[in-house]
């Protein structure tokens, strides 16, 4: 840089073509990557809870009892496109975050599971207070619409795969009927390949149970059947009925 | 007595413009030959360095003084480097680097076991275009600039442990490309 430029600068400066940013600005900045990064953490939360309750509602989370076929399917019942957009916003915050001395003096690894660890610890927790219960209530109903509706009308439209919630019906000789969350009656077939049957729980009509097997139209070959506690999370304790 | 750096800053931000030409007087040969060394475009060097100190003129107030104005600057002269030459970001901007992600603590620098100082220097400004991007920076701001580990860090926002497995990994790669000729 020659002598000129540096006139050129001071000239810039002096005719007030160059001109510094008021501290307002910067405050006024940093506030909005408060607010952005408050907004990430809470949209972040909002989603991670959303899965778990999710899972809770249709009952997915209940096929993690029925061994490896069953974890298996529970893997394959989440919500994939809802967890890519949790990732989406894991990575906003990421970006967020490395501006901050804290996160960019440090591994990154650092930074990478401290905020997997906030949102999913935090996701569970909220998980497990009433929101998602009330925006169920308040959303389900049929009559409702909008991308809230689509959110909370999802555990009983999607099902977990090779699962089934419903109440029973009727217990009959080597068969169960069940009424599904949609009002459908299904017929449960217990036979030899049906391994996870609890032998000291006493099914009752009207008990909430889930199954697990194979569903051709309304007939369901199960591998398992399991009893879901009244009060416990299912959309058939929610209220949308 | 000289003004210190932040002194000069101080009076800059209170609407002095002569502290802030002391402030590019002072660092306008250190940016210009630390982008030397980064661009392989040497033509618009000049008009990266100019707007490196208007960029630093408008953002003067957001400085805090109880900081070190030399990582600030060498900041943003780094942005805009980076911004300013397309192969060197692409090969500079590796963000999902393993020795980002989980930097083992490096030994601290001891030129003197393998190299004489002195001598790396001149070895580096000659196989400077040669070096992995990250390497080279890191190479040049502790060799030829004079920086120390942890303003590098803060200047090229990595943890400390990264700028010394740069440096170590950089003087291997100049080992290397010695080795045929020595």
């Amino acid at each position: 840089m020659s002598s000129d430029d540096l006139k050129n600068i001071i000239d810039k400066i002096k005719e007030g073509e160059v001109k510094m940013r008021p501290k307002s600005y910067f405050a006024a900045k940093t506030i909005l990557m408060v607010v952005g990064l408050v907004l990430a953490i809470l949209v972040a939360l909002f989603l991670s809870s959303y899965v778990f309750f999710h899972l809770k509602a249709s009952g997915a989370f209940g096929l993690a009892g029925f061994g490896l076929d069953g974890t298996k399917d529970l893997l394959l019942s989440l919500p994939w496109l809802i967890l890519f957009v949790v990732l989406v916003f894991v990575a906003l915050l990421l970006w967020f975050a490395e501006h901050y001395p804290i996160a960019y003096r440090n591994p990154l690894l650092y930074s990478v599971l401290g905020i997997l660890l906030i949102v999913l610890v935090g996701g569970y927790a909220v998980a497990n207070t009433p929101l998602h219960p009330y925006f169920f209530k308040v959303f389900a109903p049929p009559q409702k619409a909008g991308l809230m509706h689509m959110f909370y009308a999802r555990p009983k439209r999607v099902p977990p795969r090779n699962g089934l919630v419903g109440h029973l019906k009727e217990i009959g000789q080597g068969y169960y009927l069940i009424i599904n969350p949609n009002g459908a009656q299904f017929k449960i077939v217990i036979n030899n390949d049906t391994n996870f049957v609890p032998e000291e729980v006493d099914f009752e009509i009207g008990d909430v149970v889930l199954i697990h097997g194979k569903i051709s139209g309304r007939e369901v070959e199960a591998w398992g059947i399991s009893k879901i506690n009244p009060g416990g999370p299912s959309i058939y304790f929610l209220g949308d009925h | 007595m000289e003004l210190s750096d932040e002194q000069l800053v101080e009076k800059t931000q209170k609407g002095d413009v002569e502290s802030f030409r002391f402030l590019v007087e002072r660092y306008k040969p250190k940016l210009t030959r630390y982008g030397s060394r980064l661009l392989f475009n040497k033509a618009d060097l000049e008009d990266v360095v100019q707007e490196i100190f208007i960029k630093c003129y408008r953002n003067i107030k957001s400085f805090d003084v109880s900081r070190k104005f030399s990582s600030w600057v060498y900041r943003i002269a780094h942005n805009e480097f980076i911004n300013h030459g397309k192969k060197f970001s692409r090969q500079l901007i590796d963000y999902f680097d393993f020795e980002v992600l989980l930097p083992k603590q490096a030994a601290p620098d001891n030129p003197q076991e393998d190299f004489d100082r002195k001598q790396l220097k001149e070895i580096l400004e000659k196989s400077l275009a040669k070096l992995d991007a990250k390497y080279r920076e890191a190479l040049v701001l502790y060799y030829l600039e004079g920086l120390d580990y942890k303003e590098i860090a803060e200047i090229l926002r990595v943890p400390t442990g990264t700028v010394g497995i740069r440096i170590m990994r950089g003087k291997k790669q100049l080992k290397q490309y010695l080795e045929p000729t020595t």
